[in-house]
């Protein structure tokens, strides 16, 4: 039976301590709960037909990520939903001569310990759902699970300069998109 | 040589990772120091970033978690289903 850092898993905790992790990323990545909820299914299923034979015992979080992220793509090729028409650079809004085009303002500022509320929360869940799905899969797994660029570029078959060329227009998709929410908020 | 907004806006992503060069850092630093806009751009950047971190994760629907626990009971391994 494999082993993950803290003892054996056993089927009981697979699902207590990681179907939880594995319906977020893919309703994150996929921006639809009913989605999200097919492929958590998959995914579980998966884990546990193989868990007799997986020995990576430590890299058990790394394998379930690799099976997530396959299993979300998977479903949204499933779809053949794309994003339809031209994407917004935010790099666009600067003049010809460089300068910041629209007024920036400031946003609140955040207290040392960060609780989000409801309110805030779905600001920021709607915000990644926004996102087209080219940013949004580098998004969720950078700065939503934290993977380092070189994982995320082996999950997404993509170059670590892609990916961070990626996560930075995410970030400033998501920075316009908080803005609106965070400016009202110090007014 | 100085940086206008375009290009503080570009290395963004490098200064919070704290991989720009010397240089670069202090060129872009020295900006920051003369352009509010951008030390605003910056701050709020980086609390993007916080904030995304801080963001936790939903339980599972209960119809989900039901119908999981169904699955994985199907699927049976000899193993006892998940406890509620």
């Amino acid at each position: 039976m494999a082993e993950s850092a803290n003892g054996v898993l056993t089927p009981e905790r697979v699902f207590h301590e990681y179907a939880p992790r594995v319906y977020n990323l893919a309703r994150r990545m996929l921006g639809n709960d009913a989605d999200a909820e097919d492929v958590t299914q998959d995914v579980l299923l998966q884990v546990i037909r193989k868990l007799d034979t997986f020995r990576g015992e430590a890299a058990f979080p790394t394998w379930l990520h690799r099976v997530t992220v396959n299993a979300a793509l998977a479903n949204r090729r499933k779809r053949a939903r794309r994003d339809e028409g031209r994407v917004h650079d935010p790099l666009e809004a600067f003049t010809d001569d460089g300068h910041h085009a629209d007024h920036v303002r400031p946003w609140p500022r955040l207290p040392e310990t960060l609780v989000l509320d409801r309110e805030q929360k779905q600001t920021i869940e709607t915000a990644i759902a926004s996102l087209p799905e080219m940013y949004r899969d580098v998004f969720v797994l950078a700065d939503v699970e934290q993977l380092p660029n070189a994982e995320i570029g082996e999950l997404l078959d993509l170059s670590v300069p892609a990916v961070k060329s990626r996560l930075h227009r995410a970030r400033l998709m998501m920075r316009d998109a908080l803005s609106r929410y965070y400016e009202e908020r110090l007014q | 040589m100085t940086f206008n907004c375009r290009k503080v806006a570009e290395l963004l992503i490098d200064y919070v990772e704290g991989s720009l060069s010397e240089d670069q850092a202090s060129l872009l630093q020295r900006h920051l120091c003369g352009c509010v806009p951008c030390a605003i751009y910056m701050q709020t950047y980086h609390d993007t970033i916080v904030l995304t971190h801080a963001l936790p994760d939903e339980p599972l629907p209960q119809e989900l978690a039901a119908r999981l626990k169904a699955a994985l009971k199907e699927a049976g391994d000899g193993s006892a289903p998940p406890a509620a």
